[in-house]
């Protein structure tokens, strides 16, 4: 048995305030029990796509790394290091995030192309050989899939934190709100009805003792 | 802005790629990983890019838990990615954590 709320008087007035109180928990719950499963829903929806993104960022990087030891085996590895400190580029981000039902859920675009054409990338041919370009394209598409990856993850993992928390608020509403609020209600109903038939006997008691003087 | 920490080989790919915030540690190094983590967060770099190798040291671990617990917006995400020895054989499937505390069954 859930225990009463403490502090409350058995009145009139306090039982309507509980019940309203105990409708609008109600009513909290529900809702908060619609948002949960919506959520999971949501939440159960992206994890296969997350699994499916990993997958295949693991298999470009293993590629793009193939490529590299080729490359620095035909150029050497000093050669490919010179080279890489020629290419950078600009890696434009544009950051936004949109809601879920209320989480918050980053979406990143990039807003340039990451894979570049060969002459773009800003090495002489002459250092450089097919190898080296292969490895860059690669790891240029790897970036990119790193980048799709890191927006479903990260979405996975605000979901996962909400649902944890909505669940915890359900739990905490329908096993000790709302009981100790349905308690308190019939404790205070009881009380009342209790004093109710006080009353009564003793009017009827007050009547009896009148009767009898005016006899 | 994205940023990169991982081993020579990984760096030396991603700046193959272009990216320009290559931070470049030896495995089992010292603690300077934990370092580059803190200050690369404190900048707004938007992605943060690492070994899992790296990430699995326990002092790293550590400090990705803790800048994920503290971050108030979206940014940094922080993404494990695998060396060139291919991805780790994971004790803890992190996202599979995530689903089975959250929904309460574990998810394939």
């Amino acid at each position: 048995m859930p225990e009463i709320i403490e502090g409350v008087s058995p009145t009139r007035m306090e039982l309507l305030r509980l019940s309203r109180r105990e409708k609008l928990a109600e009513k909290g719950h529900d809702l908060l029990r619609e948002k949960r499963d919506a959520l999971i829903a949501e939440l159960l929806d992206v994890v296969s796509e997350v699994r499916n993104a990993r997958k295949e960022m693991e298999d470009k990087l293993k590629e793009a790394f193939a490529f590299l030891i080729f490359a620095q085996a035909r150029s050497g590895v000093e050669q490919v290091r010179q080279l890489s400190l020629m290419t950078s580029q600009e890696i434009e981000l544009e950051f936004s995030s949109r809601s879920i039902m209320g989480v918050r859920v980053p979406s990143l675009k990039l807003e340039t192309e990451l894979a570049r054409k060969v002459t773009e990338r800003g090495y002489g041919f002459i250092d450089s050989s097919a190898a080296v370009d292969r490895s860059a394209r690669s790891f240029e598409e790897a970036v990119e899939k790193i980048i799709k990856l890191a927006e479903l993850e990260e979405a996975v993992r605000n979901l996962a934190r909400e649902v944890e928390k909505i669940k915890r608020r359900v739990n905490a509403l329908e096993y000790i709100m709302i009981p100790r609020l349905k308690t308190t209600r019939k404790y205070i109903r009881m009380r009342l009805e209790e004093m109710e038939r006080e009353n009564f006997t003793r009017l009827k008691r007050i009547k009896a003792m009148l009767e009898k003087r005016e006899r | 802005m994205i940023a990169i920490i991982g081993d020579p080989e990984t760096a030396m790919g991603f700046k193959l790629a272009g990216v320009k915030e290559v931070y470049e540690y030896p495995t089992g190094g010292e603690d300077d990983v934990a370092h580059a983590l803190d200050k690369l967060a404190k900048e707004g770099v938007a992605i943060i890019i690492i070994n899992e190798r790296l990430a699995a040291e326990a002092k790293n671990r550590e400090k990705i838990r803790e800048i994920n617990s503290k971050k108030r917006s979206v940014i940094p995400i922080i993404i494990e990615v695998p060396d060139k020895k291919g991805p780790l054989e994971k004790e803890v499937d992190e996202i599979g954590e995530l689903i089975k505390r959250a929904v309460g069954v574990a998810v394939k």
